[in-house]
C-alpha cells in the first residue's frame, strides 16, 4: 500500500557553531508549535550511587533560572499559553513547549534560559527532592509499574538499565546539590542538544531565532559522562511480589536488539504479527482476550524499547489472580508457536500495511512530529529517512521476519515475574 | 480554508454537514492536503440511556460491537483496519459511545461501511458476550486497583447518589455479571439507530465524497424508534460534606466537586476559563497554593466535563505522603474563596485565555482529535453548539470568572471525598461539611 505523505517536505537542519543541531519543519493544521529540546542527559550516564540524578536534574532546571526565579519562571511560560514537559528518560532529558505559533520566539528564548542558566536553588533542590520521593512512594504502590520494574531490574543486572530512571529513596535522599551542578555542567551541553520544531512555522525563521538565541550558549569544559558498556548476560529467573489487589501482573522477557541492529524493522513486522501493535489481531492478543477473555491489556514487543542500548523482548499483561498460570502458559505456547509456525505472507503484508500506516499516524501533532526529528537527528538515520521509510518497510520480506524470530526469540531464555495477590 | 499563523476561533466554522432522510447526521471538517482521515460515529448511548440496575451496559455494549456482523465478523475489523495502515477503537462516557478509525489514504470508505453494517447487524452471541463480560470485568478490577480512578469514582458516586452520574461508566461488578443478550439486544435496538447518531469526518477526504458514501452506506438504515429523552433524577445536595476512605496506598488524595451546569449553559465558557486559571500549567492558582507555596501537594489538577446535564466540576490534589488531606482540602476552598470576592488581573485572565486557546487548537491538531470535539458535541445538541462555545470562549471577561466562582464553587454546593492511606488513619466514614 502507498500513502502520501504530509505537505511539508523535508525538514530543515542547521549546526550552529556551539555543535547544538536544529530541526524544523512545517506540518498542520492548527495555530499550533511543538518545540522539543533533546538532550544526552538521561540516567545512562548515572552511576548506580547516583540513581535518578538525571531525572532530579530536569526537574530542578525548570525550577528557576539566574535571570528569574520558580515561581516568575513558570508565570513567563504560562503567560505564552505554551505547556512545557519535561522527562528524563533512559538516554536523554527532554523538555517540550507547545503551543500557539504567534509566541515560538518567546517560548524559545524560554527554553534557552531553563536549560543553559538554570540557579538549582537549594530550597527549589529540596522541593524537588521531596517531590521525587513522593513519586518514588506512589510508584510502589502500583503493581503493574512494580512487576515492569522488576523485570527491568532482573534483565538488566550489572547495566544502568536495570534501575528506575527516577531513582531509588536511599538514592535520591543522598543527592546534594554539587550533584545536580555537576550533571547539569558535563551533560547540558549544546553539542549533546537536538532542538528541533514542527507545525505551523517557517523553517527559515527557526534557524534565525535559534541561531540569534543559542549560539552564545557555551558550556565551560567539563568531562562528558561516559556511556555505559555492553549490557552483561543473566540467567532466566521466576520472581514473586505479593501485593494486595484485585489484578494480578505478569512481565517475562529477554533481552533484544539495539536501534542499529539491521533486525529491528524485520522485528517490527514481527511484533505487530505476535504483538499488540494490529489492535487485537495479532496472535498474542487474539488468543488472551479474543478467544479466552482473560485480559483487557495484552502487550508484546520486541523492537520499541531498542536504542543505542540494547532494548527487550518482553510481554506485560494484567489479569485475574486465578489465571495467573494460564496466562503465563498461553504467552510462552505463542512465543514458540512464532518460532514453530513462523509468520505466514499474509502475515507479512499485513504487518508491512500497518507499519506504512501508522508512520503517518505517529507523527501527525506536531509534538509528536518534533520529537520524532530528535530521534531521527540522535540516532543519525539522516534529514531523508521519512522519505526512505516506505522503501525500508517494504523491502521486508516473510524470511526476513521469520529469520529475525528464529534468531532474536529465545523461550528458554526468559525471566518471568508476576506482581500481585498471594498464590 | 483555515487562516494560518493567527489564531482562528472558527477551525470548527469550516465543517459541512448534512441529514439523511433516516435522521443520521453526517457532518465532514476537511483539512487540506492531509493524508489521513479519521471518522468517528457517536451514538446517545451511554451511561446516562441506562436502565435501572444495568450499569455497565454502555460499556459492555461497546464491546460488543467489535465483535462485528455477519458480513465483518470477530476480528475481522482489527484486522481490516491493520490492513488499511490505521487504528481503531471506542469510547463509551456518560453520554455517548463513539467509534473511530483514523485511517490513511482513502481508507475512511472501508471504515463508514463497517460503521453502516454495525449500526444495523452487530451480532450478540452468547458465547461472544460471556467472553467479554471476562474482558469487561478485568478492566473493572483494573480500575478499581487504580487510586485515581477510585478517587473520581468515589466522589461521582458521593456527589450525584442514585442520579445516572453516579454510576461509573464501566459499570458495577455485580450488574456486569447479570446482564444477559436480550438485554444488550433490547438497548442496541433502541439506541443503535440512525436518529440517535452522528457521523463525523475529519481529515483529508472531500466533504462530498463523505457525503455520498454515507448516502450509499447508511441510507438504507431505518431510522428506528423515536429516542425519549434520557430521565434524569435530580441532583443531591451534599452540602460540604466529606467522604473518607482508607485506602492501602501511600498517597492521600483529595477530590472536591462542584454542581455545575450543562455544556450548553451561557456561563459554561466562563467555567472553562476558570479551569485553565486553577490548574493550567505551573504558575495556576492551585499549583502555586498547594504545591509551590503550600508544599502540600504533588500534583493539582481541575476539570469539568463538557456533559448534556448539570454536572460536576472537579478539583482534586495528590499530596506528600503523611500530608493530612483536610489541609488540601481548607487550601483549594481558601483558593475558590478568593477567586468569588476578587477579580482577576488583566494579565492573569490573559494567561488564562491563552492557555486555553493553545489547548482547542492541541484538541484539533490531529484529525481524530477534531473529530472527538465533534463527537462530543453531537452527543450534547450539535457540532454548532460546539463552535458557538468556542466563540462565547473568546467574550468572556475577568468579572465572568468571579461570578461563576462565586455562583457555582460554593461549599454548600460541594461533596468531597478524601484517600485516607491506611497507615495514617483508623477508621473513615463520612462528615458533615465544616
Amino acid at each position: 500500500m502507498s500513502c502520501s505523505d504530509y505537505p511539508g517536505g523535508p525538514p530543515r537542519r542547521e549546526v550552529l557553531a556551539n555543535g547544538m543541531r536544529v530541526l524544523s519543519t512545517r506540518h498542520g493544521q492548527s495555530p499550533l508549535v511543538s518545540i522539543a529540546l533533546s538532550l544526552e542527559a538521561g540516567s545512562r550516564f548515572e552511576s548506580d550511587a547516583e540513581a535518578g540524578l538525571a531525572a532530579l536534574t530536569a526537574a530542578t532546571v525548570i525550577e528557576g533560572s539566574t535571570v528569574r526565579a520558580g515561581a516568575e519562571l513558570a508565570r513567563a511560560i504560562d503567560s505564552t499559553g505554551s505547556v512545557l514537559d519535561v522527562s528524563a528518560g533512559y538516554e536523554t532529558a527532554a523538555f517540550t513547549v507547545t503551543g500557539l505559533s504567534e509566541t515560538l520566539e518567546e517560548s524559545l528564548a524560554l527554553l534557552r534560559e531553563i536549560v543553559s542558566t538554570p540557579m538549582f536553588e537549594p530550597v527549589e533542590f529540596e522541593e524537588s527532592r521531596r517531590a521525587q520521593l513522593a513519586e518514588l512512594a506512589d510508584d510502589d504502590d502500583d503493581p503493574g509499574l512494580v512487576c515492569r520494574r522488576e523485570l527491568f531490574g532482573a534483565l538488566y543486572e550489572g547495566h544502568p538499565r536495570h534501575r528506575p530512571s527516577n531513582g531509588t529513596p536511599q538514592s535520591i535522599r543522598s543527592l546534594v546539590r554539587d550533584d545536580l551542578l555537576r550533571f547539569h555542567a558535563a551533560a547540558y551541553r549544546p553539542e549533546r542538544a537536538v532542538l528541533a520544531v514542527a507545525g505551523d512555522c517557517e523553517p527559515a525563521e527557526v534557524t534565525r531565532l535559534a541561531t540569534g538565541l543559542f549560539s552564545s550558549w557555551i558550556s565551560e569544559a567539563s568531562p562528558a559522562p561516559s556511556p555505559p558498556g555492553a549490557v552483561p548476560l543473566v540467567r532466566p529467573s521466576r520472581r514473586r511480589i505479593t501485593m494486595d489487589r484485585e489484578q494480578s501482573h505478569v512481565a517475562l522477557g529477554h533481552l533484544s536488539v539495539s536501534r542499529s541492529d539491521p533486525r529491528l524493522y524485520a522485528l517490527r513486522a514481527l511484533d505487530v504479527i505476535l504483538g499488540d501493535g494490529a489492535g487485537f489481531a495479532s496472535r498474542l492478543p487474539t488468543r488472551l482476550r479474543e478467544t479466552e477473555g482473560l485480559a483487557y491489556i495484552v502487550e508484546c514487543d520486541s523492537s520499541s524499547t531498542a536504542g543505542l542500548d540494547p532494548g527487550l523482548f518482553w510481554s506485560y499483561v494484567a489479569t485475574a489472580p486465578g489465571q495467573v498460570d494460564r496466562v503465563v502458559s498461553i504467552i510462552i505456547d505463542e512465543i514458540e508457536r512464532i518460532r514453530t509456525v513462523p509468520p505466514t505472507d499474509e502475515e507479512r503484508d499485513t504487518a508491512v500495511s500497518f507499519l506504512l500506516g501508522h508512520h503517518l499516524l505517529d507523527r501527525e501533532s506536531a509534538e509528536s512530529y518534533a520529537m520524532r526529528l530528535t530521534a531521527i537527528e540522535r540516532y543519525g538515520l539522516g534529514l531523508d529517512y521519512d522519505s526512505r521509510y516506505a522503501d525500508i518497510i517494504s523491502s521486508i520480506e516473510a524470511t526476513d521476519v521469520r529469520r529475525a524470530a528464529a534468531e532474536i526469540i529465545r523461550p528458554d531464555d526468559l525471566t518471568v515475574v508476576v506482581v500481585g495477590p498471594p498464590a | 480554508m483555515m487562516v494560518r499563523g493567527a489564531w482562528n476561533t472558527n477551525a470548527m466554522a469550516t465543517a459541512e454537514e448534512t441529514v439523511l432522510g433516516n435522521g443520521l447526521r453526517v457532518v465532514v471538517l476537511p483539512f487540506r492536503d492531509w493524508p489521513v482521515t479519521a471518522t468517528l460515529v457517536s451514538y446517545r448511548a451511554g451511561s446516562l440511556h441506562e436502565p435501572d440496575g444495568c450499569a455497565g451496559i454502555a460499556h459492555l455494549m461497546e464491546h460488543m460491537m467489535f465483535r462485528g456482523t455477519e458480513r465483518f465478523p470477530g476480528g475481522a475489523i482489527d484486522a481490516l483496519t491493520a490492513r488499511l495502515g490505521g487504528i481503531n477503537n471506542a469510547v463509551t462516557t456518560t453520554d455517548y459511545a463513539a467509534y473511530y478509525f483514523a485511517l490513511p489514504g482513502a481508507g475512511w470508505r472501508t471504515a463508514l461501511e463497517i460503521e453502516a453494517d454495525r449500526m444495523e447487524h452487530c451480532r450478540i452471541d452468547r458465547d461472544l458476550l460471556e467472553i467479554e463480560r471476562k474482558v469487561a470485568l478485568e478492566e473493572r478490577r483494573m480500575a478499581a486497583d487504580d487510586p485515581e480512578s477510585m478517587l473520581d469514582e468515589a466522589l461521582d458516586t458521593f456527589m450525584f447518589g442514585d442520579h445516572a452520574y453516579g454510576r461509573p461508566v464501566i459499570g458495577v461488578m455485580e450488574d456486569i455479571a447479570r446482564l444477559t443478550a436480550e438485554d444488550l439486544r433490547s438497548f442496541y435496538r433502541k439506541r443503535y439507530v440512525p436518529s440517535n447518531a452522528s457521523v463525523i469526518v475529519v481529515g483529508g477526504a472531500v466533504a462530498n465524497d463523505v457525503f455520498d458514501a454515507c448516502s450509499m452506506f447508511f441510507e438504507s438504515v431505518s431510522s428506528g424508534p423515536e429516542q425519549a429523552p434520557a430521565s434524569v433524577r435530580a441532583l443531591p445536595c451534599r452540602d460540604g460534606q466529606c467522604e473518607r476512605v482508607v485506602v492501602d496506598r501511600s498517597t492521600p488524595r483529595v477530590a472536591l466537586g462542584f454542581a455545575t451546569p450543562e455544556a450548553t449553559h451561557e456561563d459554561s465558557p466562563a467555567l472553562e476559563l476558570l479551569v485553565s486559571l486553577l490548574a493550567s500549567g505551573r504558575s495556576s492558582r492551585l499549583y502555586d497554593r498547594l504545591v509551590r507555596r503550600g508544599r502540600l501537594a504533588t500534583e493539582v489538577s481541575c476539570s469539568r466535563l463538557l456533559q448534556r446535564e448539570p454536572g460536576i466540576f472537579t478539583l482534586s490534589a495528590a499530596l506528600h505522603p503523611g500530608g493530612p488531606p483536610e489541609s488540601a482540602t481548607d487550601a483549594m476552598l481558601e483558593v475558590l474563596a478568593d477567586l468569588a470576592t476578587r477579580t482577576v488581573s488583566d494579565d492573569e485572565f490573559e494567561k488564562a485565555r491563552r492557555l486555553a486557546r493553545a489547548d482547542l487548537a492541541a484538541a484539533h491538531d490531529t484529525a481524530l482529535g477534531a473529530a472527538a470535539t465533534f463527537g462530543l458535541w453531537e452527543a450534547i445538541e450539535t457540532w454548532r453548539e460546539g463552535l458557538r462555545f468556542e466563540e462565547l470562549l473568546e467574550r468572556v471577561e475577568a468579572e465572568d470568572l468571579r461570578h461563576v466562582a462565586a455562583t457555582y464553587l460554593d461549599r454548600k454546593a460541594m461533596a468531597s471525598v478524601e484517600l485516607h492511606p491506611n497507615a495514617c488513619v483508623a477508621d473513615a466514614g463520612t462528615e458533615g461539611g465544616a
